[in-house]
This record gives C-alpha cells, structure tokens and sequence, in this order.
C-alpha cells in the first residue's frame, strides 16, 4: 500500500496542471493568430498544422528513442506550443520542408538533447528559428505583401510553398511583386543607404502593414495570460519597458517609441517567447534582470545588427545568462 | 493589581488592530469538511483501554531512559521518564519497543500499562467563581515555574514542543504572548471543538499563562471561520476578566503554522542568525524575540493543572476525513492505540482501502500500523480512500511554488539542489525554513511531491551535520591528545635536561669545591710544615 505523506486528495482546491497550462497559452495566442491570418497572411494556419503535427511526431520518435514512455511526454502540449511559436515566427511563404527542417531542430536540438522538457537551457522555438535564419537567410526574409497578394489565389502561393525551390521560375512568380519587406527591414535598408525616414509616412507605414494590429492582438492574448496567473508580469513588463526606454533614448531612426514597441514580434516575444518558465530566470527580481536583457540586445541587434529583428538572438543570448543571473540572485539572499 | 488593571484599560481602549498579512499560501475549501457539520455533538469522552503504550521518546525525537520497572505500579501522573508522566492508574507490564505514530512506521521504546478497573473517571472541569479563580490562579502564578514541569505540558498544536521550555527560553522576558486558535487545516477541528465546549476553562489557562509569563500583551488569533467559537471564548474572557484581546484573522493556509501566526499578529518575519554564512545559517526562534506561542488546547490542559493538579494526560482528537462513518471529536488518553479510539467511536475501517492517517490531509501521513499509541501531538485521525497517485512530471519552473510558500522560499530550486544532493547550496536556500506546509506541493502542476523530497533532504541534512559534527569533535578529540603527548614529552625533555643541569651545575659547584679544599688543605700542609 502506498504511504503518501501529502494527501492532495482530501484537499479541494483547483488547480493546474501542465497541460491546462500549455492550453491556456495556446488559446491566448488565438487572437493573434487570427490577426495575422488577416493582415499577413492566411498561410499562417497551414504553417501552424505542419509545424504542430510534425513537433508531435519528432517529440514521439524522440522519446521513443531515449526509451521513455510516449504518451506521458507529448500530452503535456509543450511541444505543441512551441510549434505554434515557430510557425508564427517565421514567414509565412516559407517552404514547406524547410520549416519541417525547423521543427525537427527545434525539438531534437532545442529540447530532446538535454532531456526533454524542463532541462533545456534555450527556448525551442527560437533555436529552431535561428538555426532557419542563418540556414536559409533568403526564404527566411521573404514577406508576402498581404494586398498585393490578390493577384493571385491562395492555392497558387500553397503551390509554390509546396515546391521545393520556392524562387523556381517554373512557378512563374513575380515575387518582387507580391513580396514587400517588412517595416523594420524597410527601415534598415533606408538606414543603409544613408536616408532618413519621414516620420509620418513611417508611422502611415508601420501601420497599414499590419503589424501594429498583430501586435495588440499579441498584446490582448498576453494580458489574458496574466490575468489567469499562467504568467507573471515581470518578463513581459520588463521586456517592454527596456526596449522601448532604449528606443527613446538612443534610437537614431525617425520612428516614435510607441510605434517600433509594436513592431516585429516584440509583442509575441515579451509575452509567450520570454515567459517560457523552463528557460527563464527563477526569481521574480531575476526575471526582470532577464526581461530587460532580452529588451535591450533586441533593440541593439534592430539597431546596431545584420538582422532587421532581433529578438530570437536576444532570447537565446539571455537564456544563457539565466545560470549566471539565478547564481548572483542566490547570493544577493533569497527573497522573491 | 492597580497597575495591571490600569494597563488593562489602556488595553481596551486601543482598538484591535487589523491582522497583518503572509507571503504566499493557499485558501482551502473548507466547506466539505466533515467535522463542521458535527460539531455540535461536542466532545465524546473516550473510556480507558484496558493497555496504554507510553512511547519513551522527546521532542526531538530521542530515546530516554525510563525510570519505572516492570511490574511497579504507577499512579496517573507520576512521572515515569523526563517530561513523561503516566497518564492512569495501574501497573507497568513490559517495557519494549512499539509502534508509534511515525511516516516511517518505526518503533520506539515504549513502556507498556495494564490499567486497573477502579481508575477514577474524568469528572469534568469545574469553574470556580471569578473571584476564586483569580485567586487560585495568583497562588498558583506565586509559584516557582518550575512546578509547572509536575504537569508535563506540551504544545497540543501538532508538534508537541515543551511549553515549560519554551517560556524558561525566552531570556530577555516575553512581551507578547500568542494563543493560538487557529486551525488552518481543513477536517482538524479540535481546538473549536474545546472552544465550544468549555471555553471558561480556556479563558482561565489563559489568564494563569498571562500571570505566569509576566506579558505586556496577549492576543487570542481565531480565524474568521469560527465565528460561533470566538463569541463563546470572548464571553468567556470577560465573565473572568481576562488580560487578552481577541483578534480575528483570514482563514489562509498555513496561518495556524508558529513562523506565519506570528507574522500575521506581530508582522514580524523571525530573521535569520548569521545571515550572511551559508553553514551556520539559522533561523531565530520566537522566543529570542520575546514572542510566546500557545495552543489554545495548552493552555486548557494549564487550567486543568492549576483547578486539580492534573498532568497533561489526555487531549482532544478530531476523527475526520471521507472514509470516516462517525466524525466526531473525543477526549483520548494518551497511550490509546488508534484501533482502539476507531472502535469505541464505531469508525473502524470496513474494507482494506480505507487509509487511516494521523494528522490533517496536509501536514499528517498514513498510518503502518493502528496500533500506534495517540500522543499529544496527534491532533486528527483521518480516514481517506485509496490513493490514486499522481506520476510526476518535469519541473517547468512555473514558479508557482514560490508564490504560495509562506515563509519565502524558493521551491523549485530547492527541489533541483535536493534532487542532487547538494546539502550546501540547500542550505543557503533556507532549507531549514521549511515548515513543511505543503502548499507547494497543491500548486504544482507537475505534481512534483516538493515536501516529500524537503523532508528526506532535511533529515539527511541534519544526519550529515551531526556526522559533521561528531568528526569534528573526534578530530578536536586527536588533536588534544596529540597535543597532550606533546606537551608531555616537552615536559619529560625539559625535565630531564633541567636535572642534567642542575648535576652539572652541581658537579661544577662541587669540583671548585674540592678544588679549594684540596688547596685549602695543600696549604695548611705547607703552613704546618714549615712551623
């Protein structure tokens, strides 16, 4: 007979477990979903199945292979999780197997390597992203214009997402013009080219592109997140905040602080990237530390980088400062 | 009697001041609980079992010797170990290790009394007029402190610490004593139990620890669930006058716990000794701080010894949980085997599933054997359904644990370094802090057992120090006996090379001695030759 010294059973009190945690997280991040859907792209759902579908997969396989029991490990919805991440992270025209070689690095790199859930030391999803970025740096660019997309069907682009060579001429794509670089891009190439940016038409820009909205809708899913407590507001506040005080500070484009907040993936990335608890700081005032890290060397890989959005690197760099920061948090006492 | 009265007044004419508040912990649904729906069935008195087992151990948990044989009759209350006292009549049949109340089902040297038939029965507790009382309790107060070790009073909140102890240790006087009326523990409902039933009593005890600890203040913590317990108590407390303010505060797991009721009344959090050295790290005790906290069930028992001289011998115990037919509170002798408390209240489990635990759903455990003997620290026997265990998954450093911890921890991280061993990095975590509450364990997702893994890293802990400390004193031990040899052999040189000395400096002495003698001589010899 078992001798359990805690009876969590003769207690009632509701609680979470893993899985309604991983629930509540993807349900959050269905607004955002949508908003992208419509100001980006639709292709943003297929993107979503595959990644899901494959993550599961390769999760299953890779338990299978470290001889640990399959269903335990890939119902937690983990996995699922982070595949809806990536997929939202990378461009929507981005071929088919060159987001299943993302997701295959994602969860045997990013996870499977160090143990599974709750040992890896970076956040999956940006180590899948990452590997994409520095692998496949053309398609990983390649932004789909949303209204310049009626010229063709949506069936046409899935075609062409299904094809192995996405810039084949075969498919007879004129992708320079349905493509558009995104805000942040136009902005680095102005930069580069020693111009400066009207303030208003940037703003008119940031705008109708469709990000901002996709930002609020981050933004709306993240605040539900903290409202049920699956998350505490330290790493999305402090995220925010440095970057948008560093962008006050020291930004030489001619964008308000308000607008590049709502830029990019700031907004997914403060509140479903950074919040990862597994790779994130343990104390609350380690948190912040981290936060305004990933704020900070955002901003200055937008800025000062070779990439137009930051944030994936800023992630994975902060997430190896987390040892460090919980090591001198510990010995500057335990308060929480 | 002026200045306190004039004191008293000013007591009074402050308002009672708002409960502080705690870190953390967890708001239980108590409405399910069984015993709320009993009480009013009050108190059942328990008959005498025909054997009672008195395990020999104290607080910490150590063997003492017994000072009893076999065979010798013992009266109720002679005291048969340190601090242990007999609690009825008869006669000591073996002495021998039993099973007591433990997690781990270990025995323990235990003397073992077969009780005779013409045991007087518990007549209940009479209450005097306020005028007598008073002067019973000043008579008793006027009283060495040390009579109080006749009553063998412990704390009757679950851990059982000597409260005779507890009160001598506070060195710099006690300005503040806490009763505490707390139970935060959903089925534990003893101490309401006693609260409705004889609350005179209670208020009385209280009076005599306020006499007898010399406090400035006393303040009664009942939580806000009570609220038919609080007015019987608070009628009670001014029928006799009583020096002690009642305060209400929130029902929040674990208020009733020593380290949060203090937080809650006083808002004071016990500091850490030697903050800044991982090793020698500890937390203060209460009654460095001139803080005294009490059972409310303690200072009952004090009453009972003050009105008739009776020893701490029996107490109240809560028969709870899913499983349990009859839920009830009855007074127990201690040395009654549980079997025997189950059957006598008509509660004894009817199929092999039934898991019988000693202790609130939180803080207790199940019991290996219910032959076990109730003592003062079994405040509830609960009787629950199979356990269907939860496996544990990966720790996702949710964070949740630290949130709930009422004494600030960090959970998590304290798993992670238990896990592995690491005593040092726990201790600079304030493992020691622990109280063991459990919340964290209800908020994990993972359904981590985080208690579990503390209470195996604290004894192993406390194992190695003591290891540590041994070989410490075996080393210091070598050292001086090195040291001693020597010191002797130095001795027995400097001694030998002092004697040397002393003959050469002798023979030296000596030799000019002769010297001059034979001269002496040589020359007398030349004198008288040439007269």
């Amino acid at each position: 007979m078992l001798k359990p010294i805690l009876d969590t059973q003769a207690v009632s009190l509701k609680t979470l477990n893993t899985q309604h945690i991983m629930l509540w997280v993807l349900a959050a991040l269905l607004p955002g979903v949508f908003v992208y859907a419509w100001f980006i792209s639709p292709l943003v759902f297929f993107n979503i199945a595959l990644a899901a579908v494959l993550a599961v997969v390769f999760e299953a396989l890779a338990l299978y292979w470290r001889g640990q029991a399959i269903h335990g490990g890939v119902q937690d919805g983990s996995i699922v999780v982070a595949a809806v991440l990536l997929a939202l992270a990378v461009p929507p025209l981005l071929p088919f197997w060159q987001l299943a070689v993302g997701v295959f690095i994602m969860v045997m790199l990013g996870k499977q390597v160090y143990g599974g859930l709750g040992n890896n030391p970076f956040n999956p999803a940006m180590v899948g992203y990452a590997a994409l970025l520095v692998s496949f740096p053309q398609t990983m660019t390649l932004w789909s214009a949303p209204d310049l997309l009626n010229q063709l069907t949506l069936g046409h682009l899935l075609n062409a997402k299904l094809s192995l060579d996405l810039l084949n001429p075969n498919l007879l794509i004129d992708w320079d013009g349905i493509t558009r670089a995104t805000p942040l891009e136009h902005l680095r190439t102005l930069k580069m080219q020693g111009l400066s940016v009207d303030q208003n038409l940037a703003q008119q820009q940031f705008i109708s592109s469709g990000w901002v909205w996709t930002n609020l809708a981050f933004l709306l899913g993240g605040l539900l997140l903290l409202y049920r407590r699956i998350i505490q507001w330290h790493i999305p506040a402090s995220v925010i905040l440095s970057f948008a005080l560093c962008s006050l500070l020291f930004s030489a484009q001619n964008v308000p602080w308000y607008l590049s907040v709502f830029s990019g993936a700031l907004m997914l990335g403060a509140f479903f990237i950074a919040t990862d608890p597994v790779t994130a700081a343990s104390s609350n005032r380690g948190r912040l530390v981290f936060g305004a890290g990933i704020g900070a060397l955002c901003f200055i890989i937008r800025e000062f980088g070779g990439y137009p959005e930051g944030f994936a690197f800023a992630v994975l760099l902060m997430n190896l400062c987390v040892p460090l920061i919980d090591h001198i948090d510990m010995h500057w006492g335990t308060s929480a | 009697m002026r200045v306190r009265n004039a004191w008293r007044k000013q007591f009074s004419a402050e308002k009672p001041r708002a409960p502080f508040s705690f870190h953390g912990g967890l708001k239980l649904d108590t409405s399910k609980r069984a015993l709320t729906r009993f009480n009013s069935t009050g108190i059942k008195e328990l008959p005498l079992p025909a054997k009672l087992v008195v395990p020999l151990i104290d607080y910490h948990k150590n063997n003492i010797e017994p000072l009893v044989n076999i065979q010798q009759t013992v009266s109720r209350g002679q005291i048969i170990a340190p601090g242990i006292i007999s609690p009825a009549y008869g006669t000591v049949s073996v002495i021998e290790p039993c099973e007591f109340i433990h997690p781990g089902g270990l025995s323990v040297n235990s003397v073992v009394i077969d009780t005779h038939a013409n045991n007087s029965e518990n007549p209940p507790v009479s209450i005097p007029s306020a005028k007598a009382a008073q002067a019973m309790i000043n008579s008793f107060a006027e009283q060495p402190i040390e009579t109080l070790e006749q009553a063998a009073l412990v704390g009757l909140g679950g851990a059982g610490f000597p409260t005779l102890h507890k009160i001598k240790s506070a060195n710099n006087g006690i300005h503040t004593l806490i009763i505490n009326a707390a139970e935060c523990e959903p089925e534990i409902a003893c101490d309401e139990a006693l609260m409705l039933a004889e609350p005179e009593a209670i208020a009385l005890g209280i009076e005599t620890l306020v006499q007898l600890t010399q406090c400035q203040q006393c303040i009664i913590a009942i939580e806000d669930s009570k609220p038919l317990a609080q007015q019987q108590l608070s009628e009670a407390i001014n029928t006799f006058d009583v020096n002690a303010a009642i305060m209400t505060i929130p029902t929040r797991y674990p208020t009733g716990a020593e380290t949060t009721l203090i937080e809650v009344v006083t808002g004071k959090r016990l500091a850490y000794r030697n903050a800044n050295s991982p090793t020698t790290k500890s937390q203060t005790t209460p009654s460095e701080h001139g803080i005294v906290c009490i059972n409310i069930g303690t200072a009952h028992a004090l009453w009972q010894m003050v009105e008739r001289n009776q020893a701490l011998d029996s107490r109240v115990v809560s028969l709870g949980g899913s499983n349990m037919r009859n839920p009830c509170n009855v007074r127990v002798r201690f040395g009654t085997p549980v079997n025997f408390v189950l059957s006598a209240t008509d509660n004894t489990p009817d199929n092999a599933h039934t898991r019988i635990r000693a202790g609130g759903p939180l803080s207790g455990f199940d019991l290996h054997s219910l032959n076990a003997p109730i003592t003062a620290n079994t405040n509830c026997i609960l009787a629950e359904a199979a356990f269907i265990e939860t496996p544990a998954q990966p720790c996702i450093r949710c964070g949740q644990c630290a949130d709930v911890c009422p004494v600030k921890l960090l959970p998590q991280q304290l798993h992670w370094y238990a896990q592995s061993e690491d005593h040092d990095k726990c201790a600079q975590l304030n493992l020691a802090a622990c109280i063991e509450c459990g919340c964290c364990d209800l908020v994990c997702p993972a359904s981590i057992k985080l208690t579990e893994t503390f209470r195996y890293a604290k004894s192993t802990a406390r194992f190695l120090s003591e290891q540590n400390q041994k070989a410490d004193e075996a080393e210091q031990r070598f050292k001086n006996r090195e040291e001693r040899l020597k010191q002797r052999e130095a001795d027995r040189k400097a001694a030998i090379e002092k004697r040397k000395q002393a003959v050469k400096s002798q023979d030296k002495k000596t030799n000019t001695d002769r010297i001059k003698a034979a001269l002496e001589r040589a020359r007398t010899k030349q004198k008288s030759s040439k007269d």
